[in-house]
């Protein structure tokens, strides 16, 4: 069953064959092969338990309950912001449901630098099939594009650029267009719907509003978990839960999860803990078009240009670029200044169209546990990734006036406008510093990077190799950034740790 | 729902030390003065155990669990005279363990005094720190944290869940005694306010024994300490704590007002005022202190005229004297607090600590100048956010978003208000800062003297667009600012024709905590009964 910890009597003392820490992609499937094994097992989930009854589509509403800082999580210099989600089923919540496997290349690199003995390029291939079917992933229909993807792939057209549909998890999506705030319909198959169930059903109990601070060790053997329930809206701390078991498997994200560790204080001599963060950062740009696009309506994100996503190559473009949207509150957020000028940008809202270019980065940043709550992170592209930045955004900026935008706005400080035929050269000649544009992110991962070799902290099962009982299950594990939307690679992930645990 | 009576509350746990109601004493002397039909005193300072006063009802409940069953020392902070940590100092004689003492300086008087020679006579490590901030910054965990020094910390006034619950009981107790006939239901209840938890406990007490008596909570710290946020706060974990019990909610919610107006100088520093009712009190052979009890009498004494009031009670919170305590008490203390000690009652003329004090001082009428004289802003709810805070948003509103309508920027604040609740406190915090210094930032950084609520609209766009200018800090500051501006703003319905968005699918007048509530059976269905404790709990 799922219980809100913090209508529980404190101080709370559990015991199970298995603690999960997070309910997301990885953290759920992992509590659920656990349990259908036979394991008792405690997940202990941060956020709160939503039905589709609880969204409302209201971002003021939404936004604290679906992330975590209200999503309003940035990097220490608060120079880049990392949207991270929270809750029973984790970000797969508010995610847009993208599901592309990891780029054949990158897992032969994989497969060479880490050896990864138990998960072989094969392996993945039979996870993510088992996956896509348990989740239903399918590529969305052209018929279910609504005028935002169409524009991008106007744009491609227009320009000779490779691009093409994405497949998603979805069944009885009505297209409503609020997937990042959470779906009223149910239209998303993921974590909530499809594995906690399953887990629950056998036996596994789901502690909502209950963060874990600690883990419990001797040294060398985990003993169990030191956690806290969270007051309802505040999210203050209001009694301790405690739980002894035997197996602990982190799955708190590629921030939450080698934040546990360092709090911890795990043992790691090789020094990877926290210190090989990826992100995809991001920028953004809008365009104005004569006719009204509503990037708002149908499903967000359905085409991706793939011009310059060239993996194959070792010195390729890493640039990955899909439409981006936001409702009122994140679109005011987004148009720069304030005041005329900004009133007047916002009334063409109904016509903005806006692209992102996010990009396969090769920096590598740092999580660090911030008290017994928080995290740190720091984290700002070196210049190799921030030549790819801009030239990801140069991209966005021609693909929209191919697409027939009549003017485009690039976002920064200061914001700038460019009309149909100025030329644009000088956004390539862009110097990104911290705090000169709005760098976002929403796909931490590679903090535990996992590896059968010396310097791993975590073998290739997902299992500590300096902790007995410890295992890790969510993108935390992966060795290097992946270019791509993470989520069915957490699930598989999942479904490779879960089963490595139950084995054990 | 039946009015509740003490005895409902015993499946709690307790230690049991609060057994016989303690009496109300009529004062039909002052209440002829006043001309009033009834003026009683609630005698917590006859309360059997730990010599009396109102923190042992909540020591009764905190002490009860864990980890402080099991500690073999507890930490608390408190003013060298805490009347709480001489409770604690007493309980922890009576258990047999030990108190780390987190202090802070605080003005002599004859009860402080008294307060810090018996605490230091007992099981007690005082750890002394200059003021308050000192305490804050050197040992931050005793105050926000849940342990220090391996020691778990009980907070300041003994002001938890647990410790609501011995003020719960407290009310209840009284309710008893009105509905035995003993007295009738007063019209008011006055009560000192410091860490809070007396107050809003009794309050609930009451409305949930079936009174409709309004609290009237006498703040004795300052303003900042002392708010209608922090007492809605502790509302919301005392709601939560009963409902844990399975306490039903009061038909009506509890009563409670809160007053600044009698807090003088500040905490630990008597009034005129307070020491007249000490007097006042004394006549009738009832001894109170004049910072905490003495500014709550004095309250009611003004109140009483001024509010027509016919049938008032007084909660004497204090403990009795005297206590006992060894000659040598003072070579129990650490070197600096003996210093400062010395150097309190034998003062030299001028001294490098009086020249500061005065430097302080000066600096603080500064401050009070600066930071006081704001209209009010009567309809304020913020959680989060001071009133001043509402009145910057507003302010910043009108130049950041000067289309919106009256009514929308005046609903700006209290949205964001609503947004960042669920912060954790560093971002609340950061929140705090940013609007300090968008407020006050204009002398240092844009060397004007009026502060930013004081501009007019076209200087505060300038002030702005400077900030967002600048770089660095400031222009963080402003960009913080105006995305919380946007945030406030654009979420409101009324905005969204000029941007042709329709809006949500889901209806707004929808309520997912109302009876309206849609079910979802697959999803309903997995959550656990109202009540149950997990299967893998050990028992």
């Amino acid at each position: 069953m799922i219980f809100d910890a913090s209508r529980l009597p404190h101080p709370l003392h559990l015991k199970a064959d298995l603690c999960v820490i997070g309910s997301g992609a990885g953290g759920a499937m992992a509590a659920m092969v656990a349990a259908e094994a036979g394991l008792s097992v405690v997940v202990l989930e941060a956020g709160e338990y939503l039905t589709p009854a609880d969204m409302v589509q209201r971002e003021e509403e939404m936004l604290p309950r679906l992330y975590w800082d209200a999503g309003g999580r940035t990097t220490t210099d608060r120079a880049v912001k990392i949207h991270q989600g929270r809750g029973v089923g984790g970000s797969t919540l508010h995610n847009l449901n993208l599901c592309k496997r990891i780029h054949p290349k990158i897992l032969e690199q994989w497969a060479a630098e880490r050896k990864l003995e138990h998960l072989p390029k094969g392996a993945w291939d039979a996870l993510y099939d088992e996956v896509e079917r348990l989740l239903e992933v399918s590529t969305v229909p052209r018929d279910k594009w609504n005028r935002h993807n169409l524009l991008l792939e106007e744009g491609c057209r227009a320009l000779g650029w490779k691009g093409g549909g994405l497949s998603h998890n979805r069944s009885g999506c009505i297209g409503s267009g609020f997937c990042e705030i959470g779906c009223a319909y149910d239209g998303k198959n993921n974590a909530a719907k499809v594995l906690v169930p399953r887990a629950v059903k056998a036996g596994a109990e789901i502690l909502a509003r209950c963060q874990a601070i600690r883990i419990k060790h001797d040294g060398s053997r985990v003993q169990g978990v030191v956690a806290q329930a969270l007051q309802a809206r505040t999210n203050k701390p209001i009694g301790e839960v405690l739980i002894d078991a035997p197996r602990v498997c982190l799955a708190g994200s590629a921030t939450g999860t080698p934040a546990l560790l360092l709090r911890s204080g795990v043992p790691d001599p090789g020094g990877e803990t926290g210190n090989h963060l990826h992100i995809h950062p991001a920028l953004v740009a809008a365009g104005d078009f004569e006719e009204p696009v509503r990037a708002w309506e149908g499903i967000p994100q359905t085409f991706e240009c793939t011009q310059l996503l060239d993996l194959d190559r070792d010195d390729g473009d890493r640039i990955w670029i899909v439409p981006a949207f936001a409702h009122p509150v994140g679109t005011a957020s987004l148009v720069p200044g304030h005041g005329a000028s900004h009133r007047e940008t916002l009334k063409r809202y109904s016509h903005l169209g806006a692209l992102t270019a996010m990009i396969h980065d090769g920096t590598k940043g740092r999580v660090r546990p911030d008290g017994d709550f928080g995290v740190a992170i720091d984290y700002w592209p070196d210049a190799d990734d921030r030549a790819q930045l801009v030239k990801g955004l140069v991209a966005c900026v021609k693909l929209l006036f191919a697409a027939g935008a009549r003017r485009v706005f690039v976002p920064g400080h200061p914001p700038r406008t460019y009309e149909r035929g100025q030329s644009i050269d000088e956004i390539e000649k862009t110097v990104l510093v911290p705090g000169s544009m709005d760098v976002t992110a929403v796909h931490p991962m590679g903090s535990v990077p996992m590896g059968d070799i010396p310097s791993a902290a975590v073998d290739s099962r997902g299992k500590h190799r300096h902790m007995d009982g410890l295992w890790i299950a969510d993108g935390s594990l992966f060795p290097t950034s992946i270019g791509g939307p993470p989520q069915l690679s957490i699930y598989a992930v999942g479904l490779h740790v879960g089963r490595a645990i139950a084995a054990k | 729902m039946s009015p509740l009576s003490p005895s409902d509350l015993d499946a709690i746990p307790r230690l049991g030390w609060v057994r016989e109601p303690t009496p109300v004493t009529p004062l039909p002397r002052t209440a002829e003065i006043l001309g009033i039909g009834f003026l009683g005193v609630k005698r917590d300072d006859l309360l059997e155990p730990l010599h009396g006063g109102s923190k042992p009802r909540k020591l009764d409940y905190v002490l009860a669990r864990a980890p402080f069953t099991d500690a073999p020392a507890w930490a608390s902070p408190g003013a060298i005279g805490s009347g709480s940590l001489v409770a604690l100092t007493e309980a922890a004689r009576t258990l047999g363990r030990r108190i780390d003492a987190y202090m802070f300086w605080t003005q002599l008087s004859e009860g402080v005094t008294e307060n810090l020679a018996f605490t230091a006579s007992g099981p007690t490590t005082i750890h002394y720190h200059g003021s308050r901030v000192s305490l804050a910054l050197r040992s931050p965990s005793v105050l926000i944290g849940s342990t220090i020094g391996g020691a778990p910390v009980i907070a300041a006034g003994a002001t938890t869940a647990a410790g609501m619950l011995g003020a719960v009981r407290a009310g209840l107790e009284l309710c008893e005694q009105i509905r035995s006939g003993e007295i009738a239901e007063p019209e008011r209840l006055y009560v000192a306010f410091g860490s809070g938890g007396t107050a809003v406990g009794l309050a609930m007490g009451l409305a949930l024994g079936g009174m409709s008596t309004e609290v009237a909570a006498i703040a004795v710290v300052e303003r900042p300490l002392a708010t209608m946020g922090r007492v809605r706060s502790l509302q919301r974990m005392l709601a939560a704590e009963l409902a844990h019990w399975k306490i039903p909610e009061p038909k009506s919610p509890p009563r409670l007002s809160l007053d600044h107006a009698h807090s003088g100088r500040g905490y630990a520093v008597p009034s005129k005022e307070s020491l007249a009712a000490c007097e006042r009190l004394g006549l009738e052979e009832i001894a109170i202190e004049p910072v905490y009890t003495g500014k709550a009498m004095a309250a009611l004494l003004a109140d009483v005229r001024r509010l027509g009031l016919r049938n008032v009670l007084f909660w004497l919170t204090a403990r009795r004297g005297p206590l006992p305590h060894p000659e040598d008490w003072r070579s129990r203390l650490p070197r600096a607090l003996q210093k400062r000690l010395d150097a309190e009652e034998h003062p030299r003329t001028i001294t490098r600590r009086r020249v500061l004090t005065a430097l302080a001082g000066a600096a603080a009428v500064g401050l009070l100048l600066r930071t006081t004289g704001y209209p009010p802003l009567l309809d304020w709810r913020g959680e989060v956010l001071f009133a001043w805070e509402a009145l910057v948003l507003r302010a910043a509103a009108e130049v950041l978003v000067p289309d919106a309508t009256r009514e929308e920027m005046a609903e700006i604040p209290g949205r964001i208000d609503h947004y960042i609740v669920s912060l954790p406190p560093d971002p609340q915090l950061q929140v705090h800062g940013m609007l300090a210094l968008i407020e006050h930032g204009t002398t240092p950084l844009a060397g004007r003297l009026p502060r930013f609520t004081r501009l007019d609209v076209a200087a505060r766009g300038a002030y702005l667009d400077a900030l967002e200018a600048a770089g660095g800090t400031r222009s963080l500051a402003y960009r913080a600012l105006r995305d919380l501006v946007m945030l406030g703003l654009y979420q409101q319905p009324s905005t969204w024709s000029v941007l042709e968005y329709g809006g949500p699918k889901v209806s707004l007048d929808y309520d997912p905590l109302g009876p309206a509530r849609l079910a979802w059976p697959a999803y309903d269905a997995l959550v656990a009964p109202e009540g149950t404790l997990p299967r893998s709990a050990v028992r």
